[in-house]
Order: structure tokens, then sequence, then C-alpha cells
């Protein structure tokens, strides 16, 4: 493999990374302002954003680290699978990330001492919208990464 | 009685008038398992709760019992649930009544339960739970779990918020996040502040916290008590009647993965604290020092601290903090509990599988 392509490949994971992490982040934000909100404090526009950006500041260090070991082990096997499952590469990329970041959410919960790490993931909504933006920084990468069409022995489509 | 000797001398920590105390600790019982409570017995000798679910008799002569003291309620032991507070009846030289808090249930449904007893000198007799947090909660983190007793002879109980449901203490339909106050019975009192509205639970006294470890009343009925924060924003507060101590529509702290649980520090209708520590000490227990082995340290609050590693000693002018100091942080110990003895000395539990109770008294 070339140099550019492997430095492409690593650009293009550090890009899904990053989406993924500020995705992840600004979900986040906005489930714990709307718990604020179901108890009457008001949350205006200002407020909202200040919010975010204070999340994307001092929440993503951490989040990053988990997103960033999930997309490692979630993207090759994604690869892998989209190679046999050509139509299904898109989705195979998404789950990737989906399903990763839970088990990532899932380790987290069960070696630290508290019951949920991100408070987010408590409720079934905030856990899949948390899983959907890692999924999408996943399936981006799957896009950019995507080989151009050429004929050849398909399996599946 | 063990000993040990350690000679320190306590370091102030904030600006204001502290005086340093020479001072020296002893080793009263070793080997103890995650000790979490003690209580004075009349006879001189001391009752000390294990988290393991084991209530331990150190007696008069300072000879710890082999055998735990039989009677005591089974307990969910888990995380930080198990047996936690043990707390005698202001009469308990006539009646041997106590009080047990603990965890009860299982990890998927549990809560902070009371149970009375009777203590005959070895042994609990007519243990019987009084009074069970409502609902069940999932989890083994937040049960709060102090007792103190009002000059009129009903107890507060102090509660956590489960951690997960960190939302329900702003919910006065059920005791989750909040400091409840009982007749000995269990029964709430007809008096408690929520009783005439509709939907809350007449238990409820004070509601928005977080995970109450320790709880004091003065002399003059001023309640005290000192809440765990997240990363951040540990506090203590005066605890009034009725009254509304914001968690977590309020907090001086972050969550422990850096996001905010919340953009206000203050909100109309929320009570602020006394006083708050970011970072955190994770108060875990406190006592309001009356003996006169240390007479600088008459009237002040003791609070120990596992995180910080030390007893904070807060000294009010009023109700107001008007000084702090940390102490015993020689010992690099988390600490549990601590307690003014009858005897004037300063008692303390450290929180570790091999736990031990120590007694501070003058270095001469």
């Amino acid at each position: 493999m070339k140099l550019m392509t492997v430095l492409r490949i690593v650009f293009l994971y550090l890009l899904a990374v990053l989406v993924a992490t500020l995705l992840g982040s600004l979900v986040q934000t906005q489930f714990n302002l709307a718990a604020l909100q179901a108890m009457d404090v008001p949350v205006d526009l200002a407020t909202r954003a200040q919010s975010s950006l204070h999340d994307l500041l001092t929440f993503t260090p951490i989040f990053v680290v988990m997103v960033a070991a999930t997309l490692l082990l979630a993207l090759p096997l994604a690869e892998a699978l989209g190679r046999i499952f050509k139509p299904w590469r898109w989705l195979l990329y998404f789950l990737g990330g989906f399903v990763g970041i839970w088990a990532a959410f899932t380790l987290a919960n069960t070696l630290l001492p508290m019951p949920t790490f991100i408070a987010a993931t408590r409720e079934t909504s905030g856990l899949l919208s948390m899983m959907a933006a890692v999924g999408l920084g996943s399936a981006l990468f799957g896009r950019l990464t995507k080989p151009k069409a050429r004929r050849g022995l398909r399996v599946l489509g | 009685m063990n000993r040990f000797t350690l000679v320190g001398a306590a370091l102030a920590l904030s600006a204001g008038p502290v005086a340093a105390a020479d001072y020296q600790i002893e080793t009263v019982a070793e080997g103890l398992s995650n000790p979490w409570s003690l209580a004075f017995l009349p006879d001189g000798g001391m009752l000390v709760t294990e988290r393991a679910g084991h209530l331990r008799l150190i007696g008069a002569n300072g000879t710890l019992r082999a055998e735990p003291v039989a009677g005591v309620p089974e307990a969910f032991v888990n995380s930080q649930a198990g047996l936690m507070d043990v707390a005698l009846a202001p009469d308990f030289a006539e009646s041997g009544e106590l009080f047990l808090s603990y965890s009860c249930g299982t990890l998927e449904a549990n809560h902070t339960c009371l149970a009375a007893a009777t203590f005959n000198g070895s042994a609990l007799e007519n243990t019987h739970e009084i009074f069970r947090v409502q609902p069940a909660k999932r989890g083994s983190a937040h049960y709060g779990g102090r007792i103190a007793f009002l000059p009129d002879n009903t107890l507060l109980l102090t509660l956590g918020d489960g951690f997960d449901y960190r939302e329900q203490a702003q919910n006065t339909g059920n005791h989750l996040g909040s400091i409840v106050r009982l007749n000995r019975d269990g029964s709430a009192p007809a008096d408690n502040p929520f009783v005439a509205q509709q939907g809350t639970l007449p238990e409820l006294y004070s509601i928005g916290h977080r995970n109450v470890q320790g709880i004091v009343v003065d002399g003059e009925g001023r309640v005290f008590s000192h809440e765990h924060g997240p990363r951040g924003g540990d506090e203590l507060n005066l605890i009034r009647a009725g009254h509304n101590y914001g968690w977590p529509k309020i907090t001086y702290g972050v969550d422990y993965n850096g996001s905010q649980i919340s953009p206000y520090t203050e909100l109309p209708g929320l009570e602020q604290p006394l006083t708050y520590w970011v970072p955190s000490i994770a108060p875990s227990g406190m006592a309001l020092y009356q003996g006169d082995l240390f007479p600088e340290w008459q009237g002040n609050l003791l609070i120990s601290a596992l995180a910080g590693r030390e007893v904070r000693r807060v000294a009010l002018d009023g109700d107001t903090v008007s000084a702090q100091e940390s102490l015993f942080t020689e010992l690099g110990q988390r600490f549990r509990d601590v307690r003014s003895g009858p005897d004037g000395a300063v008692y303390l539990l450290t929180d570790s599988p091999a736990g031990k109770v120590l007694r501070v008294v003058p270095a001469n």
C-alpha cells in the first residue's frame, strides 16, 4: 500500500472520529438540557449554545477516546464485511460505529464505579441518538473510502 | 486497646482565625470491613457498622468482640450498598432502642431502608423495618443513609438520588434525593412540611439533594447536612423544612465525564449551600464537636472526607462559614465517619476492607 494511501486512510479515520465525537457531544448536551427543561428550568438559545460549547470543550476529551477506540476496531470489520456484502457497505459502516459505541458504553458502565457514565444514555432515546452520532461518523468513513466501481466477483449482490 | 501513636499538628487551609491543635492518634480497633458508622453506648462501649452487613461491638474495655452482633437486618451488599448508619434513640439508656439504615432488595430493585431494634447488650431483638424509600431503583449507588434526631424526638434520614435518577430529586412524589422526617415508628409526623400538598409523599422534609451522607442537629435545633456533588460541587447546607436544595437544577459541579449537568449555579426558589467544594472532597460523615479536649474546636463541624483523605474542620459564625482547616491528612486515609466522643476525643473510621476506629486526643 502506498504511503499516500495510508496517510489518506489515517486522515479519514481522524475525520470520522472528529465528526462522531462532535455530533455525540452535541447530542448528549441536548438530552441533558431537555431533562432540565422537563423540570421547568429555563433554557434559552444563548444558554443552549453556551452549554453545547462547554461540553465540546470538556466532554470531548474523554468521549474522543471512546470513539477513537471504537472506530479503530469497527472500521476494519465493516470494511471486511463490506467487501463481501457490497450493496450494504454504507449500512455495515453505520452499524459498525452504532453497535461499537454501544459496546464501549456498556464496557464503561461495567468497569467504572458509576452506573451510567454518560447521563444522556440512561434513556433509550438518548442512547440510540448517541449511537447514531457515532454511526454517522463511521458511515462517513465508509463513504469516503468507497472504492471506485469495477467489474468483478460479487457475492450477494 | 491496641495503640499506636501519631503526633501531628493541624495545618490551616484557608484564611480566617483557625487555631492549630496538637494531637495524637490511637488505634481503638482494626480489621473492620469498611466501617461506616459508630455509636457510643452508655457503658463506654461502641457499636460499629460494617458495610458488608455486620454490626460489631467494642466493649467498654476497648476490645472488639470477635462475633458480629446478632439480629441485624439482611442488607443488600454491593458497591456503595450495605449496612450504613447506626443511631441510638435519645432515650436509649432506658429503652435500648436503636436504628439502622441499610440498602435492601436486589441489584435490579433496591431501596434505602430503616430498621428499629432493641439492643440487649449483646444482640438485637425485635428488629423490624420501619421505613423503605419508594420507589425501588436499579444499581447500587447513592443511598444517603445518615440518621439524626431532632429535639422533638422525630428522626431525620438522609437519602440519595440513586445516581441514574437525579431528576427525581425534584419530584415530591417519591423519596429519592431527599431528607425525610419520621416518627420513631416510621410514620410521617403530621406537621411535616409537604403533608398538605397534593401528590407529595408525607415523609419529605427537604428535597433537591444528590447524596447526603452527613447530618447533625446542633443545640439550637439547626440542621446541617452535607452532600456529595458530582465532579466538584460537594455542599454544606443548612437544612430548613420544606426547602429545595436545587440538585440537579443547580450545581457547582460537572458530570464525571466532563459534561455540564446544569448551566446554573443558582435559580430562584432554590437554596444556596453555606459552602461548597471544588474539587470534591467527597464528604462522608459529620460531627458537631462538643468535647472538652480540644477547646479550640468547640462548636465546629468536623466533616470526614473520602477523596480528600482528611477531616475538614468548619468553623461557623452564625450561619456563615468563617474558616476551614484540613485535619489528619498525614494519615493518607479515606475517612468514612467522624464522631465527637463522650470523652471529648474525636473518633474516626477509615474506609478500607481493613478499616480502623481511631481516637484522637491532645498530644499532651
